[in-house]
């Protein structure tokens, strides 16, 4: 018969195990969204048959630079939501991102010269957004991308 | 030639335009500028799907339908603008933003069982 420690270590081990799992798979994640990024940097001009222009150097260093920023700030935190939900290139050679949070969504603009704009939506009705005629830092976007990603019923 | 509001507007998809889920992405129509923006369109009653999304010239793309009268609906102008390669091409003009760009995204359907074939 099982004693008690046995099923406490047990249990301990297989909470670990679903520990790493987890862990293997945001990390997973994390890879694809690199991997989708890196497929983004690399799109000729015109990869949207109406003459768009490739992806510039400054939108895809912000890019990166910006989920390396997130991804740090989040730490071990960073879950499954950190990926973004939608990475697409802009014709203008910028880059966008879109993460899902329980209530919410942020769409975040990177322009051509790697400058950030937001979008913040709740059941389709915009409830926050960024002045294009003054900048957005990256901690201003990280900021608004962790309250997407907590529970924002509140807002 | 007048556009009716009814009339069905087929425009390219890339691959990276098509979100997750199937719904279309808000990139597909931002051009760049946040003001002033034209976007190349096919009116469907001149073309196929099949010819429309082969203009792409090259494999992958799907392609996207939106009635007339949602960009309207939104501010803006829906104009014919035939090309001598292209008889069926339209232009959406005015003014363009983040949420602009994502109330048209979502009235788009994606043409289903439609994709480009490589240019011979």
């Amino acid at each position: 018969m099982a004693s008690t420690k046995d099923r406490l270590i047990r249990d301990i081990l297989s909470t670990l195990e679903d520990h790493r799992r987890r862990d293997e798979h945001v990390q997973r994640r994390l890879a694809s969204a690199r991997r989708a990024l890196d497929e983004v940097a690399r799109l000729p001009q015109d990869w949207d048959s109406y003459g768009a222009r490739a992806p510039t150097g400054a939108a895809v260093s912000a890019a990166y630079g910006l989920l390396a920023a997130l991804w740090e700030h989040l730490g071990e935190a960073a879950g499954e939501d950190a990926v973004p939900w939608a990475i697409a290139p802009l014709a203008d050679g910028g880059v966008q991102f879109e993460w899902h949070g329980p209530s919410d969504m942020i769409e975040v603009e990177i322009g051509p010269g790697g400058d950030f704009d937001y979008l913040v939506e709740r059941d389709e009705v915009t409830t926050e957004r960024s002045d294009p005629s003054t900048g957005t830092s990256t901690e201003a976007v990280i900021g608004h991308i962790r309250r997407v990603l907590d529970d924002s019923s509140e807002a | 030639m007048e556009i009716d509001d009814e009339d069905v507007l087929y425009r390219r998809l890339a691959r990276h335009q098509v979100n997750p889920d199937g719904t279309v992405n808000s990139s597909a129509f931002k051009r760049g500028a946040v003001f002033d923006t034209e976007m190349s369109v096919d009116i469907s009653r001149l073309t196929t799907p099949q010819e429309s999304v082969d203009r792409a010239g090259r494999a992958g793309f799907r392609l996207g339908s939106v009635q007339a009268k949602h960009p309207r609906t939104l501010g803006f102008d829906v104009e014919a603008d035939p090309m001598p390669d292209n008889p069926s091409h339209a232009l959406i003009k005015g003014k363009n933003d983040q949420a602009t760009s994502r109330s048209l995204a979502r009235n788009v359907q994606i043409v289903v069982g439609v994709e480009s074939r490589q240019a011979h």
